[in-house]
């Protein structure tokens, strides 16, 4: 009779288990319902100087944030061609963006020069942004100031 | 070398000319001079001539050859020498930005910038030193 007794606990106590496998499972389901799509518009701003070239870091310090795409620049010498970044930012929550331009026509003052997609779960991430470098036509490294604007995509 | 104390006697009109033709007498006898003492005098008036043509020449050509390469010196010294790309400094999209305006420009781009080894300096090597610039390290941030 004990034995029948402790067959029925065992077989109750792994049915309790596998209800609880099953809600943990499915707690990234409802993580994943309140992930929201965004994008970053990255501005750099050398006043009067042209600007041919760029690179800048963009990361996330908190957060989940997901790098999804990446945009060129608003400005006819920049949206030709996206910018250059490494392929294994996509899926990771930093990348580095650089691109350069040869062309004649080169934008000055406040630009957007490259738009982020980004995949964002959970609390809304801190972004880091920093210019690395910035040129005019001749190559000569010049000062510019780096802004974003988060946008939220429908 | 003509000045009025060298005058000759002969031109002098002040000069009597009984003194002019007894002092001729005297001393107007010509001397006669070995034909191999004359022919030594020559010889060397050659040589001094010849030294002094050489020294001539050799301060007009090299005088001229110094000028040409004191100019050669400064324009190699103003003249930017063609960029070298070296990947043993911090790469960024400026050095890919310079390949990108030589290969503009038309102009020979040092072989340091042939970084896909493939003999030709051409975008594909423009875009590997960018793909490097952006380059995250290894494992990223996740």
């Amino acid at each position: 009779m004990n034995r029948w007794i402790a067959i029925l606990l065992l077989a109750c106590s792994i049915f309790i288990e596998g209800e609880n496998t099953g809600a943990t499972e499915a707690k990234p389901v409802a993580q994943a319902s309140s992930s929201r799509f965004a994008y970053v518009d990255i501005y750099v701003d050398t006043k009067s100087e042209s600007l041919a070239a760029y690179q800048f870091n963009f990361s996330a310090d908190q957060g989940h944030m997901t790098v999804v795409g990446i945009e060129g620049g608003e400005h006819a010498a920049f949206s030709k061609n996206p910018p250059y970044y490494d392929l294994h930012a996509i899926g990771q929550n930093r990348v580095i963006l650089a691109a350069f331009s040869t062309a004649n026509d080169l934008p000055h003052g406040k630009t957007r020069m490259a738009r982020i997609h980004l995949m964002i779960e959970g609390d809304p991430p801190h972004y880091t942004l920093k210019l690395d470098v910035a040129a005019n036509a001749a190559g000569k490294e010049i000062s510019g100031v780096i802004t974003f604007i988060e946008g939220a995509t429908p | 070398m003509t000045g009025p104390n060298r005058q000759p006697p002969e031109d002098d009109p002040s000069f009597p000319r009984n003194l002019i033709s007894d002092l001729s007498i005297l001393y107007g006898r010509s001397v006669e001079v070995p034909k191999a003492v004359d022919e030594e005098m020559f010889e060397q008036c050659r040589r001094h001539g010849a030294r002094i043509h050489r020294l001539k020449v050799l301060l007009r050509w090299g005088g001229g050859v110094a000028a040409v390469a004191a100019v050669l010196l400064v324009a190699i010294r103003l003249v930017p020498s063609a960029p070298v790309y070296n990947p043993g400094n911090h790469v960024t999209i400026l050095d890919a930005f310079s390949l990108a305006r030589q290969l503009k420009n038309g102009s020979k781009p040092d072989k340091s910038w042939d970084v896909n080894r493939d003999g030709v300096i051409d975008q594909k090597d423009v875009d590997a030193i960018a793909a490097r610039a952006v380059q995250l390290p290894k494992g990223g941030v996740q």
